[in-house]
């Protein structure tokens, strides 16, 4: 018996080797093999699993609802690897730099970073010609193409994007009858809430992107008291260590939250529980979107109070945020499975998939296509759209400066430092600066390289 | 000794055996390794297909960036020193107790070994929720005790940032360390205790005299392991700060990430050239000093 325990032993690990070999083939390729048609018009592959990698808080239980009735209708499974915010960035580069990106990914658009990002003409799928494209606003067709060609689906909201939501009601109980307009203002608003022991901000520095927004999304004050500053900056004619208001906006952002009105644990906080802190008066506002309120009343309906929207004061703003980018969905170009994933996107882009990611998610409040869907959108955001003059929308500083976005992850270690101590403003601005100057002269960009 | 030397002088394979193996080891390890060295001289990047070399301007960006990459490098030799020292000393007493004296001395090892197998990622998530200042259950559990004043923002603050990040890698990887002494102790003869009983020393007088010599081959993996493990760490660090608040953690392989992951590939080879170097340098000076110190003993 003894004799043949080693031989046993053996055989079992042969086995148990090919075997292992044999299930990575099969999970790769079981798609090849029963080919079914679906009931869309084309003919798909049955048991495909399309791996789709996405950060935290850009998809929502609708989307994930979505690709299952697709998966019953077709058989194409959806993995979903939905990653950590703070690391999602430097991830999906990685993988694409390593040449093993997911088949479809997601990316915070912007026209000067998709080459930097992801390189669309290398790593990504030319969707130019799929119907689905006309689904989108031309107006952010641009976020998602590169060279004259579509590359990504982007299917967001054209609410007001990261302005301060505030509990209305708190805010009249504590006499505060007014929205404030000015940073002086809101530091007296802050203040008396404080005064009552309630948080007069959430913020969470450790999801690493939150707390950039204050900054960049007063982009178009920098505009304002600098008109061109925009063009300047993206024909390297001035730095941002050069522009006094960015210090400035930085500075307060530091001031407040050396006055506590982040609260005591900003940093350490990722962003999951900031509208339970809000329905339950633990914070009194923050940077969140129109979607955000309706997602309160649904998610706390023990929540009475009322909650409104104002601008960022920072530098006394008083421009809209405007964004045409957001997050979308890209696909890799050597994804075995391109004729699934064209499927895919043409499913969620249906009148009824969109109907219904918009009517299932309490997050948005309407979707920015063409097609003629019921939207639903909220008096608050309708009110602050309408009592800011046209002239007034300017685009927010990522959207609007090269080499911005792209570090957006850096820049928030950078104030996560600042809120340390260990940076002052001026050094967060030159350390954009110089990441900038990095990144344009890796582009052989001629602004940086004559 | 006589028949070693027969032995050495019979040659009883010849060299040609060894062949595949070295090819094997030149293309995998020395090829890369050298390539990489290479491109640390080059603009090498993403957003462009030629390379051109650029002579030590990435060693001077990292000498003079703004970025701070030397406080990284301090911060890694730091923790290189400071987690040994926290693993080491408390795996060798565990494993002089497992070894023997407990009962159930099999289920404690296993639990005490179990941390270094769980994934760095899982290893992240639970800490780092345990250890948010607000919601986490270690701040809740020393509330809930009368003890508030212990209750720290374990991840966030400057002065327990690193505390923290030294407390889960020991208890990760204290298991694997004590493992390593426990198959150390189970080689030392039982005799050599025998007599010292009977000669009437102390428990420190054994750990002294025989214990850490007998030891000396364990603690010598050991530290080589551990140091090896401390200059490149990554996975602990990024998985429960980051390298933050701000860049207060920051490491010389998270900069390397932080850099491949924006396509600046040729800093990035230079920050591994510079680790790659040190290392070479560090593990051979232990390596001849353990060495020694073992002939010595």
């Amino acid at each position: 018996m003894k004799r043949w325990l080693p031989l046993v032993m053996a055989v079992l690990l042969l086995v148990g080797l090919l075997s292992a070999c044999g299930g990575s083939q099969t999970s790769s390729n079981t798609g090849e093999t029963s080919s079914q048609p679906s009931q869309g018009t084309t003919e798909t592959k049955k048991n495909v699993t399309l791996s789709q990698m996405v950060s935290q808080g850009w998809t929502t239980d609708a989307d994930e609802a979505l690709s299952k009735k697709f998966t019953e209708e077709t058989g194409i499974a959806i993995d979903w690897q939905v990653t950590p915010a703070d690391q999602y960035h430097d991830l999906l580069k990685t993988k694409l730099n390593a040449g093993e990106a997911p088949d479809i990914f997601w990316i915070q658009t912007n026209p000067f970073a998709i080459k930097t990002e992801i390189d669309p003409e290398k790593n990504c799928i030319d969707f130019s010609n799929e119907s689905w494209v006309k689904v989108m606003n031309p107006a952010r067709l641009p976020a998602v193409s590169y060279n004259n060609k579509v590359y990504g689906l982007m299917l967001w909201s054209n609410s007001p994007e990261y302005v301060f939501v505030y509990n209305k009601t708190l805010f009249g109980e504590l006499g505060i009858t007014k929205t404030p307009t000015t940073y002086a203002e809101f530091k007296n608003d802050c203040a008396t809430i404080k005064a009552k022991g309630i948080t007069p901000i959430y913020e969470y520095v450790a999801a690493g992107w939150h707390h950039v927004l204050p900054f960049a999304q007063i982009g178009g004050r920098y505009e304002e008291l600098h008109p061109g500053l925009y063009d300047q900056l993206n024909n390297n004619k001035i730095k941002y260590a050069d522009v006094p208001e960015m210090e400035l906006a930085l500075k307060q952002m530091k001031e407040c939250a050396d006055l506590g009105y982040y609260g005591d644990d900003y940093m350490s906080n990722t962003g999951e529980d900031a509208q339970q802190r809000m329905a339950t008066r633990k914070a009194a506002m923050f940077l969140g979107n129109p979607g955000d309120i309706k997602q309160i009343k649904s998610d706390y309906p023990d929540c009475k109070d009322e909650f409104g929207l104002f601008l960022i004061p920072y530098v006394d703003n008083d421009t809209f945020p405007f964004n045409p980018n957001g997050p979308a969905r890209f696909a890799y170009k050597n994804s075995k499975y391109v004729d699934e994933i064209k499927q895919y996107f043409s499913y969620i882009t249906t009148k009824e998939s969109l109907q219904y990611k918009l009517d299932n998610t309490p997050s948005i409040t309407n979707l920015d296509v063409t097609v003629d869907i019921e939207q639903h959108w909220l008096p608050q955001e309708q009110e602050l759209m309408n009592s800011i003059p046209k002239d007034k929308y300017i685009t927010v500083l990522q959207s609007a400066v090269k080499y911005t976005n792209e570090q957006w992850m850096e820049i928030g270690k950078d104030i996560a430092a600042m809120y340390m101590d260990t940076m002052t403003p001026k050094q967060v601005l030159q350390n954009i600066d110089e990441r900038r100057a990095e990144m344009a002269k890796a582009q052989s960009d001629p602004a940086w390289t004559k | 000794m006589r028949e070693g030397k027969v032995m050495n002088q019979s040659k009883m394979y010849p060299l040609y055996f060894t062949f595949v193996a070295l090819i094997l080891y030149i293309v995998l390890f020395i090829v890369p390794g050298f390539l990489g060295i290479y491109y640390s001289f080059t603009d090498w990047n993403r957003y462009s297909s030629e390379i051109h070399f650029v002579g030590f301007d990435n060693y001077k960006t990292i000498l003079t960036s703004n970025k701070n990459y030397m406080g990284y490098i301090g911060n890694t030799l730091k923790f290189t020193v400071i987690s040994n020292i926290i693993k080491i000393i408390p795996a060798l007493f565990l494993a002089i107790l497992l070894n023997e004296g407990l009962k159930a001395k099999n289920v404690h090892r296993a639990i005490l070994f179990f941390p270094s197998v769980l994934p760095y990622l899982v290893i992240g998530l639970i800490f780092r929720s345990m250890l948010h200042p607000t919601t986490g259950f270690i701040n809740q559990a020393l509330r809930s005790l009368g003890l508030d004043f212990m209750a720290q923002k374990w991840l966030v603050d400057p002065n327990w940032v690193w505390p923290s990040i030294y407390a889960v890698d020991a208890w990760r990887g204290i298991g694997y360390v004590m493992t390593i002494f426990l198959a150390g102790l189970q080689s030392i003869p039982e005799y050599y205790y025998e007599a010292a009983d009977i000669d009437g020393a102390t428990f420190m007088q054994k750990l002294r005299h025989i214990t850490l010599p007998m030891l000396t081959p364990s603690i010598n993996i050991n530290l080589i392991f551990g140091i090896t493990y401390g200059l490149k760490v990554f996975d602990i660090i990024y998985v429960l700060t980051n390298g933050g608040p701000g860049h207060m953690t920051e490491v010389i392989n998270t900069a390397v990430f932080q850099e491949f992951a924006r396509g600046t590939y040729g800093v990035g080879t230079a920050l591994s050239t510079l680790l790659f170097v040190f290392m070479a340098v560090v593990g051979l000076f232990i390596v001849r000093f353990l060495n020694q110190r073992e002939v010595e003993l």
